[in-house]
């Protein structure tokens, strides 16, 4: 494990001077203006700020979906810079686990199949996938409806859902773009909790990134963004600004 | 993953239906339309195929196939038989009659006449009575095909009578009973085909001078065919090819010469681009409904050439199941219209290449459909 200057333990998450821009010439935008970043193993980190500040940029970097322009970027252990696209297919599917803000489940297929796809990604047979699929079904509380296609259920569900196929093979490191922004209240409380309680295991790390104050309180820090660098980071229990009052 | 993306396609119901039947059409065009075409080629060549003792067929020089006939002068039979070779020549008429039906109907009848004497150039298969019934007076042969379809009377209360042993009809006003019924098919044009003897031609067909149409020869054992067919050109002037010569003949002119070979062409080409362009444009759209799933799918960690695996596979499982829909349906129809008046040969080659026409429709369908998941970035997942 190669050591990274000043940090006497490795981290999930490293950045460093990390910049990103979209488009080239007079359209040029920057999205990340030199990023500093550390996120611990175990570590539940919310990512806030006001709209279009990077956020969902800085979350597709660390999820080896969007390459960077400049800086380091250190995920799991591997530097982003040097992986292959293959190496970084690989990483994906192996160690980090993705919820979207809209579900993304694929409609024609039963909850169970839904689940069982990271799994068989990963070369697990199908028998022992869909058991296994099954399994972490029962966890999220959806174990009677395996067979459900999933415009039978909440919108609530379906989240559970995306969760559990998020975690099903286990990776170290866990991503959620909004997870609860097309969730009422209630129902976004509901996920948060459960997500908090089963994804949390095996010293695993979640990145989240919300709009939603109500759940910042399920973090272990917050870390807030403003312009492509991060402002300010803090443990949920400190004050923390209210990122609404910057939506627009 | 596979099982994944049947179930993926198969549970999109319309879509798949619509994909199936799109190719079962195709399929069943492209089998078809040969299948027919290679009937009635087949049908072109019947009259020279069905005569196995004829080793050579002598014609007026400037005959292009079996029914194209330019009479000749009953004495060059007699010459013909003169020459060094031949064990022996018979005469055969080809032309068409009148046919008059007891009803009153008539219909074109493509009449064969036979050697008086040896029936040589009669009929394959007989399906009822014997050749040499046509000894009978007035006798004549019809094809079974026919007698039970287009010259079945259509007597009282549309109610259609076949033809048979003992039936009469009439051959250019002139009397014809039928004393048997063979099974040859009908030729091309689905034309009923009577066959009787060479003198009789003459009774039925008395206005006309000449009725010599070919002559068959049969060689000596051991002649030389090629040495026979100079000296036949040299003698006679006339023009004598060998049995598989003339049936490429034939065959050559069927295809080249008229627009039928071009006409099946076509409509197989029309239907494979109609058929293959629905198939193609709904599966494209399938993947294209389907392309945020392959975006999160790439997200996860499914490589570009797996999801190309995922969609070929959609593809050419379709393409299987409507290759074989539309290939059990062409075989239904050719088991329907067998020994009917529609000439219909499917054979294997037909049959591969309709399936390499769906393979190929499939594949490239595929590749085509993988364009837009292949560009795909994954990092569009987090995007709207
Ligand atoms: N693919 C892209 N092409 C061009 N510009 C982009 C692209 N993705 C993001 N941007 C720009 O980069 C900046 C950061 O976008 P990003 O989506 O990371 O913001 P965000 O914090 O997630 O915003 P939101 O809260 O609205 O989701 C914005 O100005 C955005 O317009
Ligand atoms: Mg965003």
């Amino acid at each position: 494990m190669s050591a990274v200057t000043g940090d006497s333990q490795e981290r999930a998450v490293q950045c460093r001077g990390l910049t990103k821009s979209f488009g080239t010439g007079e359209a040029r935008v920057p999205a990340l203006r030199g990023l500093d970043l550390d996120i611990d193993y175990g570590e539940m980190a919310m990512l806030v700020g006001p709209s279009g500040c990077g956020k969902t940029t800085l979350l597709s970097i660390i999820a080896a979906v969007l390459d960077h322009d400049t800086g380091l970027c250190r995920v799991l252990g591997r530097d982003l810079k040097k992986l292959t696209v293959a190496d970084k297919v690989l990483l994906r599917r192996q160690a980090i686990g993705f919820v979207f803000q809209a579900f993304n489940l694929i409609p024609t297929l039963t909850l169970a199949d839904n689940v069982s796809v990271p799994l068989l990604l990963n070369g697990v047979g199908h028998a022992i996938a869909r058991k296994r699929a099954g399994a972490m079904l029962d966890r999220l509380g959806l174990g009677n409806r395996v067979d459900a296609l999933p415009s039978e259920l909440s919108g609530g569900q379906q989240q559970r859902v995306a969760i559990a196929r998020a975690l099903v093979h286990g990776p170290r490191l866990v991503v959620c773009d909004e997870p609860t922004s097309a969730l009422d209240a209630k129902t976004g409380d509901a996920v948060l909790h459960l997500l908090r309680e089963v994804a949390l295991e095996e010293n695993r790390t979640l990145i989240i990134v919300t709009h939603d104050s109500r759940i910042l309180k399920y973090a272990d820090r917050i870390i807030e963004m403003s312009d492509g660098v991060i402002m300010q980071s803090g443990t949920s229990q400190s004050p923390v600004p209210d990122t609404r009052s910057n939506l627009p | 993953m596979f099982r994944l993306a049947l179930t993926m396609l198969i549970n999109e119901r319309g879509k798949y239906l619509g994909i199936i039947a799109a190719l079962s059409f195709t399929a069943l065009m492209m089998a078809q339309q040969p299948s027919i075409f290679l009937g009635m080629l087949s049908r072109a060549t019947a009259l020279i195929d069905d005569i196995p003792s004829a080793d050579l067929w002598v014609m007026d020089p400037n005959v292009q196939y079996s029914d194209d006939s330019k009479p000749l002068q009953d004495a060059q039979l007699y010459r013909v038989k003169g020459i060094a070779g031949v064990e022996w020549a018979v005469p055969f008429f080809s032309g068409s009659i009148q046919a008059r039906l007891p009803d009153g109907n008539f219909r074109n009848c493509i009449l064969y006449g036979i050697d008086d004497a040896t029936f040589i150039g009669g009929p394959a298969k007989m399906v009822e009575g014997r050749i040499t019934d046509l000894r009978q007076s007035d006798g004549v042969v019809v094809d079974a095909a026919s007698a039970k379809g287009v010259l079945a009377q259509t007597a009282a209360g549309d109610q259609r009578e076949p033809l048979g042993v003992g039936s009469t009809l009439e051959l250019n006003d002139l009397r014809a009973s039928i004393v048997g019924l063979h099974g040859g098919e009908p030729n091309v044009q689905s034309q009923p085909i009577i066959y009787t003897t060479y003198n009789r031609v003459k009774f039925f067909k008395s206005s006309d001078r000449k009725l010599l149409s070919f002559i068959l020869v049969k060689l000596q054992p051991g002649v030389d065919a090629a040495q026979v067919v100079r000296n036949i050109r040299r003698y006679t002037g006339l023009a004598a090819y060998t049995k598989a010569e003339f049936s490429t003949m034939s065959s050559n002119y069927f295809l080249f010469r008229t627009g039928i070979f071009l006409n099946f062409g076509i409509s197989a080409l029309i239907s494979f681009l109609i058929g293959g362009s629905i198939a193609a444009q709904t599966f494209y759209n399938f993947t294209l409904d389907h392309l945020r799933y392959f975006g999160v799918l790439k997200a996860m960690g499914a490589s570009s050439r797996l999801l190309f695996a995922m969609i070929a596979l959609q593809m050419l499982c379709a393409g299987a199941i409507g290759f074989g829909v539309g290939i059990g349906i062409v075989t239904f129809f050719g088991v329907v219209v067998q020994g009917g008046t529609v000439a219909f040969s499917l054979n294997y080659w037909i049959v591969g290449g309709a399936a390499l026409a769906i393979l190929l429709l499939s594949l490239g369908t595929a590749l085509l459909s993988s364009r837009p998941v292949r560009r795909l970035e994954p990092a569009a997942v987090f995007r709207g």
